[in-house]
């Protein structure tokens, strides 16, 4: 019994024996497993991109990077390409996501591959520790560039820092704005030196993609030293905390650093064209038809030589929302018309000189004429048989990006207009409202009397839910707006009559349209770029009389060449006089920028370096001439929509152009927006984080 | 409800089995006596169902009606009678034939024993704060979860449910305020999912260490600890015991949505609550169609929401045994229904328990604890959050489904195509179903060496090994599913998908074990009579580990099984979070000394050396001592020996001071570590549309990503609280006043934090985590009894209260504040009461035009009779941010009280449990704040909204200062309260009946074959009565999800408990 015990007790005992105290959590990798071979490295790089500042279907500008498709739109930041019902439309004066705290990580983890590399590099054969190393820099120029472009002048981080607990040691104050791009230059410069001339890994910059990002950061740098003096206080200051000259240039260095930007900007796309690896896209034909298809493809051929850098998605890993909101209303799904074009922004492209019948196309102060009088609230409406024939002429690169009413999209012809007219219209039919100016804009069709009054002879949708069904003149019934609206109550369909074309997925079904279904890639960077960003560089250079950064070239024949050869593949009036050094010629490159480069996150940043949507110098707003007092007043202004109408008597079409008439949205622009704030909590936390000198 | 018959059926059969099996107990008996007798309590009533046993033998009888017994004994035995509530009496037959018995009171709270760390003590000795219950307590209210149960019971513990959704358990507890408390279970730490999920008929106590006496659990006891311990097997005659109960469930408070008329009427008025530009958002025309009745859209109400919800439970238990051997088995069902109408959440458990000790040799004790649990939870697709928020927004208008014989689920007019009835139809739109299969086992063996040699009387040494492994098998399937569309030309029916909602199938296995291996010696002995000695070292080690994979991949069709997929979206990953992967081991002394002078001087001392591999190597080891004295004042010979003062049984002062330990802090994420965190295998239903993607397309080719960990920090460990408490116990007159009182004090020290303010931003890393927070929680605890016993009638009053309060002393995540303004607004964190709430105090309504242009601070030009007037706290005439102040408290009420009634007459007993809280608020958002939902539907008017200020006449033109006006709770529709103010963040306090029983306990047969069986049935309602300020809703239904969340329940149950 003893023995029974005993045995007992020991077989207990022993089960209860030391564990094993040294444990640490199964899944944390260190830089052994990352940087030792190709695979890790790619993790590490896959790392460094997913955190890059892409602006594409996972950027708005309203919200910064936070990375979200939701509601995903393009072009709707008060640059005039297009609008959206929501808050999430709003001129681009700030992110509520501010590229701040994730730009240091991403730049804190490119470091940390740029120091640590070299320790590895026994692994690897020279040109991938290079490759793997001037991708560090890359990401580190693209991100210093982002922020740059935003707030100015910002701290410069090139190290890792080693915290050891003492914030002190390791506050860095914002560096000049000079010195900021000046670094941005050198990093992008390193990256060039580094990278191989073609990606090893795909979707990965190489070598002329960095000198294109370069050329387009130089840009940004060279406008804005040359066009902050043409606004009031010339946009410059010195940070209340350091004392350092935060914001803008020393004016008497401005001049000097606008052309060394310029120039660099010029050599850095040269040297992509002199690579002779890049062309535009074309089409099969000179046929209007085939340029448009060919625009409408570029977007989604990456492998042509037109496309240089796009982030992929591929459905159900990584997706996108695009075609679940700016879709049609017809692909409601399950939202639809978040981006809706504007009538300006179409009157930047190409129209033939006149209608058929002699009539010319654009009123005398250039806006699209649907009158037969001399302005839109003047004489008759024009008459046609389809909403689509008044469209069919226009540009092929217009029609690529944006849908007409009445055009061909996903095997449908899309069905729009905003009303049925039932009055008489023998003698013509006379504009609706009698005052089609800037002040009068907040009127709207239901408010007409021949909409509220009895008996009506104006019939609309509020609703898509509660359509409103006209009986007309032959018996036939005929909804009162179109299937795809606009209804004049109901934001999720268009809002100025117009539709993205542009990226939306031309094959895609209702059951393929989802939030996250989406999975067209995004191109960064096209080659389309580079030539206008060498065009505007060289025409800059020439007004500031600087002679051809690249030796031999006659700047600006490249600079003529670029845009006749963007012209001629989109379809439209090619020039047919050599670009100059003035005001006007710029203005041509500027014009052409802003129509190829629509819908592609460029415009925005490209109004704010011009410096031309704050009050006083918002004639410049749309390159064309256009005065401002056409779109805006003193503190806002707005866009217009063109709105198909029915005339059951007739039997035929008429369009009313008018401010937005469902959404009524404004938007307004100031000085100040031209630099963002730092964020609050930054300069507070932080004993030498300046806030900008204009904001208080 | 098949399962359930089933069910039953094997039930009857097993206790048919069992009662074959133990029926006659044949009883030989040489040189008897028959005595007889009358037993009968000090005030001379009879005492009915007394046992009176045959000491040291399993011979016994029941006293009849009358409190008469006849029994045949060996002349020379002795008799023990007992009843409960009465002390047991020994008498010596001595041959005599009559024995008549007077037995007095107990006071059993001294003497009954309480369940503290790693061992027992006498109630009477205790010297640290813990509180106590046992089965007889907790089963008087009826839950689902035991946790449910145990509201009001115990002094100091908060419990706090939070929804009642069958199986997601949703109910918080911690003790004193003071967070997530350690799980003991049969003396293994275990989780506090796994005690939500015991058969409330399996436990026979629970108590809680509330002070420094938790510091036995060393680096895990901080916040408390709850110690369960279930049945066990007693020597006698094998008892069956089945419980079985009906309940039906009703929702507690849960707001309804009105009919298209109205919510189109209140439409119009927010529309036309403008001052300039009003907009009609409907015509009447079309009202007038609903009007009619020839439009008639959707009564989501009734297509949603069950008034009443079933809920199903048996139990089945054996136990008995004899000296050497005793068992106690049982087996457990629940079935609970959700009151969605789709049926489609719903939750069932099975429980089954073997608890069995038997003496193996002399002293030799081996005991074996094995349980068993199976559960599934069953949901649609969509969350509940998910179903009540689209059930609120859609709004009326807009049909369920699209044809007369509603085979087609309408997807026009919805916000998102997001259909309710179809979402939340698992045959729809695909389903979620949890398993959990559980087995916790625990084998002891003891050693009493004073069965060897008496000199070691006293000493014992206990050995345990305990298993416990936990798998969890989810099923998620995503169904494809259309909506319809009927187009407006044709007539047709047009079919449109529900978009992001391919057929796809994620399955999930979840594997959870520890083991604990555990050696004690104890020693517990008095010397010289007075001098008591307690001691007790032991050793203890636990690994824990949690181990995870999914499987997710698209589906060729609509079936949910792996052997539909059709290759695309196929992955395979894990879920890395630390509470789902993780290896983690403890090693511990433990130890305890306490001491006793003649029961007066209480005096104990208890240590923990607790290493966690959480921690660093070098950092992981912590000594966690603690102290506590006591004083029983009644015990002293002065008191003893005054007259006056002999009716108090117990007068104890107590006090305690010591050291436990925290290793569980949130975002720990083992940040001494360096280095990054794969993502590998991450995915997302919707392919990351929204949100940072773990990884990057380079090509054609998906690179998953590491993310950098935080800075390291090696110097990482547990934090440290102090807790003190002092308290007096008294009771008086056998019990007719007791009194208990606590005050207590918590501070912590090296909270885990990390501070972004601190780390400057430029360095671009994350904080590293630190232990550098500090808080304290202070607050007192009172608990007030009463029982007597008038003739049969007894009853017993029992009421507590505890109040609590934290305030941070220091924490290092602020921010910095530009002035002292900004800081007194806006720092919570440093030296501030937790929970103060900043906003507008109430200052009234405008009640009419007169009040509008007489009131002498400034209003908006749109304002209109009813709106809200707050107090111009600052006095400057306009109400902006500087009138904010603290008004309110946060959501957590801050006091808990609660109030017990029981009384018993003859077969009748009766209960009633009150329960409340004050000292919080509650805030209503978004849907619950204002009419919230898809305009084009006239979605999310809740019929709460129809409580409004509105002219008299239905005129909107609401500027017309002739109009007449109808008050209301609301201002005129579209004109809500700040968000931060007393009309909307509103007290939460509230007193409830928790719980109120019934029963009735059939007379015993006289039958000596029968006279074990008790049959008992009952009537129980819970959550019955709830008295509040709060409107809309039930005020411990928190403002998680919006204040979407499933709704608390009512319960009425029928039941009965059956003892053969």
């Amino acid at each position: 019994m003893k023995k029974r015990i005993l045995y007992s007790l020991i077989v207990l005992m022993s089960a209860v024996s030391c564990v094993d105290m040294d444990r640490t959590p199964k899944n944390i990798w260190t830089d052994d497993d990352l940087l030792s071979t190709n695979a890790g490295v790619k993790v590490y790089l896959a790392r460094l991109y997913a955190q890059m500042p892409w602006e594409d279907f996972k950027y708005m500008g309203e919200w910064g990077f936070n990375r979200s498709s939701w509601l995903g739109a393009l072009g709707i930041e008060g640059t005039g390409e297009a609008i959206n019902r929501d808050g999430i439309s709003r001129a681009f004066t700030g992110e509520s996501t501010a590229w701040w705290g994730m730009a240091f990580t991403l730049i804190r983890e490119a470091n940390h591959l740029i120091e640590t590399m070299p320790e590895y590099a026994s692994n690897f054969a020279e040109v991938e520790v290079n490759n793997f190393i001037g991708q560090a820099y890359f990401v580190r120029a693209y991100s210093f560039y982002q922020m740059a472009r935003r707030f100015g002048g910002i701290p410069l981080t090139l190290k890792e820092a080693q915290y050891n607990g003492n914030a002190a040691d390791f506050e860095i104050r914002r560096s000049t704005e000079e010195e900021t791009w000046n670094q941005i230059l050198a990093d992008f410069d390193t990256a060039v030196g580094l990278l191989p001339s073609l990606s090893t890994i795909d979707g990965t910059a190489n070598k002329y993609v960095a000198l294109a990002f370069k050329a387009e950061a130089m840009l940004y740098a060279g406008s804005v030293a040359k066009y902050n003096e043409t606004v009031q206080g010339n946009l410059t200051g010195f940070g209340s905390k350091t004392g350092v000259r935060v914001m803008g240039f020393d004016p008497d260095k401005s001049k000097e650093l606008s052309k060394k930007y310029f120039a660099e900007a010029y050599k850095a796309a040269r040297e992509v064209m002199n690579s002779g690896l890049f062309s535009l896209r074309q089409a099969a034909s000179s046929d209007p038809q085939a340029k448009y298809q060919n625009m409408v493809d570029l977007f989604s051929d990456l492998g042509c030589s037109e496309n240089m850098l796009a982030r992929e998605y591929e459905y159900p890993t990584l997706t996108h929302g695009l075609d679940a909101y700016s879709s049609p209303y017809l692909w409601h799904h399950p939202l639809s018309g978040g981006t809706c074009p504007t009538l300006d922004f179409i009157e930047l492209y190409d129209w033939p000189e006149t209608f058929d019948n002699g009539l010319s196309r654009r009123y005398a102060d250039g806006k699209l004429r649907v009158t037969d009088g001399n302005s839109c609230g003047e004489g008759k409406y024009l008459m046609f048989d389809n909403t689509y024939d008044f469209f069919a002429d226009a540009e092929p690169r217009l029609r690529a990006y944006v849908i007409f009413p009445g055009d061909r999209f996903r095997n449908t012809d899309l069905e729009v207009y905003m009303g049925i007219y039932t009055g008489s219209a023998s003698n013509g039919i006379s504009p609706f409202f009698s005052s089609y100016s800037y002040n009068s804009g907040d009127n709207s069709y239901n408010g007409l009397d021949i909409y509220t009054k009895s008996p009506k002879t104006l019939y609309l949708t509020g609703n898509p839910a509660q359509p409103e069904v006209v009986e007309l003149p032959d018996g036939r019934k005929m909804n009162a707006a179109g299937a795809n609206g606009p209804f004049f109550n109901y934001q999720e369909a268009t809002l100025t009559g117009l539709h993205l074309r542009k990226y939306l997925d031309p094959d895609a079904t209702v059951e393929t349209i989802g939030e996250g279904m989406s999975d067209q890639p995004f191109i960064l960077m096209r080659y389309a770029d580079v030539l206008l960003a060498a065009a505007e560089a060289a025409v800059e250079l020439s007004i500031a009389g600087a002679v051809s950064p690249v030796d031999g070239d006659d700047m600006l024949q490249v600079a003529t060449d670029a845009i006749k050869s963007l012209q001629d593949r989109a379809g439209a009036k090619v020039i047919d006089t050599k670009l100059s050094g003035t005001d006007e010629s710029r203005d041509i490159v500027r014009k052409e920028r802003r129509k190829e480069l629509a819908f592609e996150h460029k415009t925005k940043w490209d109004l704010r370096r011009w410096r031309v949507q704050n009050y006083e110098n918002r004639d410049g707003f749309w390159c064309d001439g256009r005065s401002k007092a056409d779109f805006s007043n003193d503190t806002e202004y707005r866009f217009r929509g063109i709105y198909p109408f029915y005339s059951a008597d007739a039997g035929k079409w008429f369009f009313d152009t008018h401010f937005d008439n469902i959404n009524r949205k404004k938007f307004s622009y100031n000085i100040v927006d031209y630099y963002f704030g730092i964020p609050g909590d930054e300069v507070t936390k932080s004993p030498v984080i300046d806030q900008q000198p204009n904001r208080y | 409800m098949k399962k359930c018959d089933n069910t039953k059926s094997c039930f009857s059969r097993i206790v048919l089995a069992l009662f074959i099996i133990c029926a006659p107990v044949l009883m030989y008996a040489q040189n008897t006596v028959t005595v007889s007798g009358v037993v009968t309590d000090d005030t001379d009533q009879s005492v009915i169902g007394a046992s009176v046993m045959v000491k040291g033998s399993t011979t016994g009888v029941p006293t009849d009606l009358d409190g008469k017994y006849v029994i045949e004994v060996p002349a020379d035995a002795v008799l023990e009678f007992s009843s409960v509530g009465l002390k047991t009496v020994e008498i010596p037959v001595n041959g005599r034939s009559v024995i008549n018995v007077r037995m007095s009171a107990d006071n059993t709270f001294l003497e009954s024993v309480v369940v503290v760390g790693y061992g027992t003590q006498k109630k009477g000795s205790i010297t640290g704060a813990v509180s106590a219950v046992n089965s007889d307590d907790i089963i008087k209210t009826k839950s689902e979860n035991p946790l449910n149960m145990l509201t009001g019971r115990l002094p100091g513990l908060r419990v706090w449910q939070k929804s009642a959704e069958p199986g997601s358990y949703n109910a918080s507890m911690d003790i004193r305020g003071m967070g997530g408390v350690l799980v003991i279970i049969d003396g293994v730490p275990r989780e506090s999912s796994d005690f939500n999920r015991l058969n409330p008929a399996d436990i026979d106590n629970v108590s809680i260490l509330k002070d420094a006496a938790a510091a036995i659990y060393g680096v895990r006891g901080g916040n408390g600890v709850i110690l369960v311990t279930t049945k066990k097997g007693t020597e006698g005659k094998t008892q069956v015991n089945y419980n079985g109960s009906f309940t039906f469930q009703t929702p507690s408070k849960f707001p309804d949505v009105v009919g298209p008329v109205d919510a189109m009427l209140l439409y119009n008025e927010k529309g036309m609550n403008a001052v300039h530009n009003g907009k009609l958002a409907f015509t009447e025309e079309y009202i007038d169609r609903f009007r009619s009745g020839e439009l008639s859209g959707a009564d989501w109400n009734s297509l949603m929401i069950s008034e009443w919800a079933p809920q199903t439970q048996h139990d089945l238990s054996v136990s008995g045994g004899n000296e050497k051997f005793q068992y106690y088995a049982s087996m457990g069902y629940i079935y609970q229904d959700s009151f969605f109408k789709s049926g489609d959440l719903n939750y069932s458990k099975y429980n089954l328990r073997a608890n069995i000790s038997a003496e193996i040799a002399k002293g030799l004790k081996f005991d074996l604890n094995i349980s068993g649990l199976l559960d599934k939870q069953n949901n649609p697709y969509f969350s509940s959050v998910d179903l009540i928020k689209n059930y609120w927004a859609q709004g009326p208008i807009s049909p369920a489904y699209i044809d007369e014989a509603q085979t087609m689920f309408n997807g026009d007019g919805l916000d998102l195509m997001n259909n309710p009835v179809a979402m939340m139809t698992s045959d729809v739109s695909g389903h979620r179903k949890y398993d959990k299969k559980t087995f916790n086992g625990a084998a002891t063996l003891s050693y009493d060496f004073g069965a060897a040699t008496d000199v070691l009387k006293g000493l014992g040494a206990k050995a345990m090994f305990s298993y416990d492994f936990r798998q969890d098998s989810n099923e998620i399937f995503r169904k494809e599913f259309y909506l319809y569309q009927k187009d407006a030309a044709t007539g047709d029916y047009v079919p449109k998908q529900y978009p992001d909602h391919t057929n796809r199938l994620r399955k999930e296995n979840y594997s959870r074990q520890q083991t604990l291996a555990q050696v004690m010696l104890n020693y517990d002995r008095t010397f010289a009579e007075k001098h008591h000695v307690g001691a007790l070292i032991g050793y203890e080690t636990q690994v824990r580990k949690g181990d995870n994979y999914y499987a997710v991949g698209e589906l060729a069709t609509g079936s949910p099984s792996y052997t539909a997929l059709n290759g695309q979206g196929q992955i395979v990953g894990m879920n890395t979070g630390l509470g789902s992967l993780y290896d983690i081991a403890y090693q511990s002394v433990i130890g305890r000394v306490n001491y006793s002078y003649d029961d007066r001087y209480l005096i104990e001392g208890q240590f923990r050396y607790d290493g966690s591999t959480k921690f660093a190597p070098g950092h992981q080891w912590g000594f966690f001592p603690s102290v506590s004295v006591g004083w029983r004042i009644s015990e002293e010979p002065f008191f003893k020996n005054s007259g006056a003062a002999s009716v108090i049984n117990q007068l104890k002062l107590r006090a305690s001071y010591g050291m436990t330990g925290d290793d569980d802090a949130s975002g720990f994420n083992y940040q001494w570590v360096a280095g990054y965190r794969y993502k590998g295998g991450e995915t997302n239903d919707k392919g990351w549309y929204t949100g940072y993607a773990p990884g990057y397309y380079f090509g054609n080719e998906w690179v998953y990503n590491v993310e950098p960990q935080p800075l390291p920090n090696l110097d990482i460990t547990w934090l440290v609280m102090k807790t003190f408490d002092i308290g007096v116990d008294f009771q008086a007159w056998n019990g007719m006043l007791g009194i208990s009182f606590d005050y207590f004090q918590r501070i912590r020290t090296g909270m885990m934090a990390s501070s972004s303010t601190e780390l400057p931003t430029v360095v671009g890393a994350t904080a590293p985590m630190r232990n550098a927070n500090s808080d304290s929680h202070f607050g007192l605890e009172l608990e007030l009894s009463h029982r007597n016993k008038v003739g049969d009638f007894t009853y017993e009053l029992k009421g507590m209260a505890s109040v609590t309060r934290q305030k941070v002393i220091n924490n290092v995540s602020i921010r910095k504040f530009g002035n002292r303004y900004d800081q007194w607004r806006n720092d919570n964190l440093t030296d501030r009461y937790q929970g103060v709430q900043f906003g507008y105090e109430s200052a009234g309504r405008y009640e009419s035009w007169d009040d509008i242009w007489n009131y002498p601070v400034f209003k908006d030009n749109y304002t209109l009779p009813g709106d809200y007037k707050y107090l111009d706290w600052n006095g400057d005439g306009e109400i902006n941010g500087g009138d904010m102040h603290p008004y309110a408290y946060d959501q957590t009420p801050w006091l808990n009280y609660s109030l017990d009634f029981r009384m018993a007459w003859k077969g009748l007993d009766f209960s009633l449990l009150f329960q409340g809280s004050a000292l919080g608020s509650y805030k209503y958002e978004e849907a619950l704040y204002n009419i919230w939902g898809n305009a084009n539907g006239a979605g999310g008017v809740l019929s709460q909204y129809m409580d409004r200020w509105r002219p008299a006449n239905g005129s909107y033109d609401i500027y017309d200062p002739s109009l007449e006006w109808i008050p209301g709770y609301y201002g005129y529709t579209g004109h809500y309260p700040d968000g931060n103010s007393e009309f909307n963040r509103v007290s939460s306090a509230f007193l409830r009946l928790k719980s109120v029983e019934i029963g009735y306990t059939l007379p015993k047969f006289k039958s000596p074959e029968f006279r074990d069986f008790s049959l008992r049935v009952y009537f129980n309602a819970y959550n019955p009565l709830t008295i509040t300020g709060l409107k809309f809703v039930d005020p411990e239904h928190p403002g998680d999800d919006l204040g979407r969340l499933y709704p608390l329940n009512k319960t009425y149950t029928l039941g009965l408990n059956l003892t053969f």
